[in-house]
């Protein structure tokens, strides 16, 4: 078993990270990271270890897919791409989030005051 | 079945996996040399951050993989392998295991076949075989004169129906190829008394062993098959014993009663004077009790017998009459044997599997280094069989080819550092040479600064060859 990453919040949180990430635009796997990595300010990093684990959970359960395509440096990678079933679940997912970060803001407020 | 489909196509899922990983890596690489690192840096860099990479593709795999199939096809492949790399161990374990089998299979098929099926007949609890004892003549059951069954027949009420039957080989003429045919004298009420009906035609009708009563005969199916097994059977005229008989039914292939080797029933048809004779006992009898009936049934034979001795003392003082359960008749005394046999052979399996056990204990003994070899280079006991079974005593499965998983410079060490050892130290303790790896693998970072300095084995001077 690959060890979790460290930096991880919640489970599921790196599915949604990366379903998150393809909204905007099709990306490969390095990009994903990448992109993870940049856009949360270099905060979050997400483990290539288990970033094609969760990537091939995620086409099993079809909310991405995968094309083979040519990456920025030329290189032949897979990209991948939100399918409409990726995008209701990031949905679902986002609001399953909220509510775990209002629950666990709550307790934080509560125990300071 | 979603599962099944996603396994067939693991090959290609396989195949795009490791070129992304691939893809991935050199994408990282490019980066880092943009970055302004040396090449050899990057690399390096690369791979130490992504991690053990088999690890990951073998954790991607599992993920649509049917995991504990494809071990298992693993193990298999593995058991095949080592069983064709010693054929006289194979030939001995295979011939071991075939004895055992083979004779425990050939006595349970006897056992099954008489201990365990029920008799074919219609309720064959309350049938019953009715014998005479005397206590002049022995102990042993003996047969019955007709005059005693007929007076048995026509005065009990216990039995629902009581049939006699005796041996009475027959020749059969007219045919092509006259023979010696095994026959049974028979009780017209015979068949209905063991509850069994004519395959086709009839069974006898109750006045067809009258003496003016045509002459009628049952046959085996075995015997119709020998005429050809012809529908029209029925109704065909044979000669038995010189007089002729019409066949009116065939029994069906199961039906072999009293014994298998019967082909012919006919009515025991007795003349008057027979009909009375007691001194000579050469009916078996047969009899099934009404339901219920059990418990009164040995004592109404008792006041019976008893009548019938005083009315006839000349032939009949001192006889009595025993009820014998008919499938204790038939096996009593083979159920022992048979089952004492069985013990046996199930005893000889136990030999045989206990021996194969101690044969692949020495080879797992023998198997020590190979198994240290595979531990060092990172294979991993399985989860799902326990070591042990596999013969594998302590560690180190057969599930990866050595040196596959060494994705991440630690377990590139590792690999090196094996091969390296494992031709340089061919004569040092197993032993030593394991833990030598293994000390290389588990100081991971150290590790990776003994791949510069050289050889960690040296380095570390953690063994030393004989």
């Amino acid at each position: 078993m690959v060890a979790k990453p460290k930096g991880e919040l919640l489970p599921g949180t790196l599915e949604m990270l990366i379903l998150a990430t393809l909204r905007r635009e099709p990306l490969h796997g390095y990009a994903i990271a990448q992109c993870i990595h940049q856009e949360s300010g270099n905060l979050l990093r997400a483990e290539e270890g288990s970033l094609y684990p969760a990537l091939q959970r995620l086409l099993i359960e079809g909310w991405v897919s995968a094309e083979w395509g040519v990456s920025s440096r030329n290189r032949r990678v897979r990209v991948y791409t939100l399918t409409p079933a990726g995008l209701r679940q990031l949905s679902r997912q986002m609001k399953f989030m909220e509510r775990q970060i209002d629950g666990l803001s709550r307790i934080m407020r509560f125990s300071e005051s | 079945m979603k599962r099944v489909l996603r396994y067939l196509r693991a090959k290609r899922f396989e195949h795009d996996l490791s070129a992304e990983i691939e893809a991935h890596l050199e994408e990282k690489i490019d980066q880092f040399i943009e970055e302004g690192r040396t090449p050899e840096a990057a690399r390096a860099n690369a791979l130490r951050q992504f991690g053990n990479r088999t690890r990951v593709a073998e954790y991607s795999r599992e993920q649509w993989a049917f995991v504990p199939f494809d071990e298992f096809v693993q193990d298999l492949r593995f058991a095949c392998r080592i069983l064709a790399r010693n054929p006289a161990f194979t030939t001995v374990a295979v011939l071991s295991l075939a004895l055992g089998i083979g004779a425990n299979t050939i006595l349970f098929g006897a056992v099954d076949q008489v201990l365990l099926h029920a008799l074919p007949y219609r309720e064959p609890a309350c049938l019953f075989a009715v014998t005479s004892r005397s206590a002049n003549h022995g102990i042993e059951p003996m047969q019955v004169s007709a005059a005693d069954f007929y007076d048995w027949r026509a005065q009990s009420h216990s039995f629902e129906s009581l049939s006699a039957y005796s041996s009475w080989p027959m020749n059969l003429t007219n045919v092509d190829e006259p023979r010696r045919l095994e026959s049974e004298l028979v009780s017209t009420s015979l068949f209905s008394t063991l509850g069994v009906n004519a395959e086709m035609g009839r069974t006898f009708q109750p006045n067809e062993d009258q003496e003016k009563s045509p002459f009628v005969v049952v046959i085996s199916h075995r015997l119709w098959q020998e005429f050809g097994a012809s529908p029209q059977i029925i109704g065909h005229a044979v000669t038995l014993n010189g007089s002729p008989a019409t066949i009116v039914g065939v029994m069906p292939a199961n039906f072999a009663f009293p014994s298998p080797d019967v082909d012919a029933w006919t009515p025991l048809s007795l003349s008057a004077k027979n009909r009375s004779n007691r001194e000579g006992r050469w009916l078996s009898v047969i009899g099934r009790l009404n339901p219920g009936a059990n418990e009164r049934s040995a004592a109404e034979m008792d006041i019976m017998t008893r009548r019938l001795a005083v009315s006839y003392p000349a032939s009949n003082a001192g006889w009595s009459a025993s009820l014998l359960p008919l499938t204790e008749q038939l096996i009593g005394k083979a159920r022992p044997i048979l089952l004492i046999i069985q013990a046996a052979a199930l005893l000889l399996l136990l030999v045989t599997c206990v021996n194969l056990a101690n044969l692949l204990l020495a080879r797992g003994t023998s198997r020590a280094q190979e198994i240290a070899v595979r531990a060092a280079l990172g294979g991993q006991p399985r989860s799902s069989t326990p070591a042990t079974a596999r013969g594998e005593p302590f560690a180190g499965g057969p599930r990866r080819k050595s040196g596959s998983r060494c994705g991440d410079p630690r377990d590139r060490t590792c690999k090196e550092t094996g091969e390296r050892t494992h031709s340089a130290n061919q004569r040092s303790s197993h032993g030593c040479f394991s833990c030598c790896i293994r000390r290389s693998c588990n100081t991971g970072d150290r590790a990776h600064l003994w791949i510069s300095s050289g050889d960690p084995c040296l380095a570390s001077r953690p063994c030393k060859p004989d």
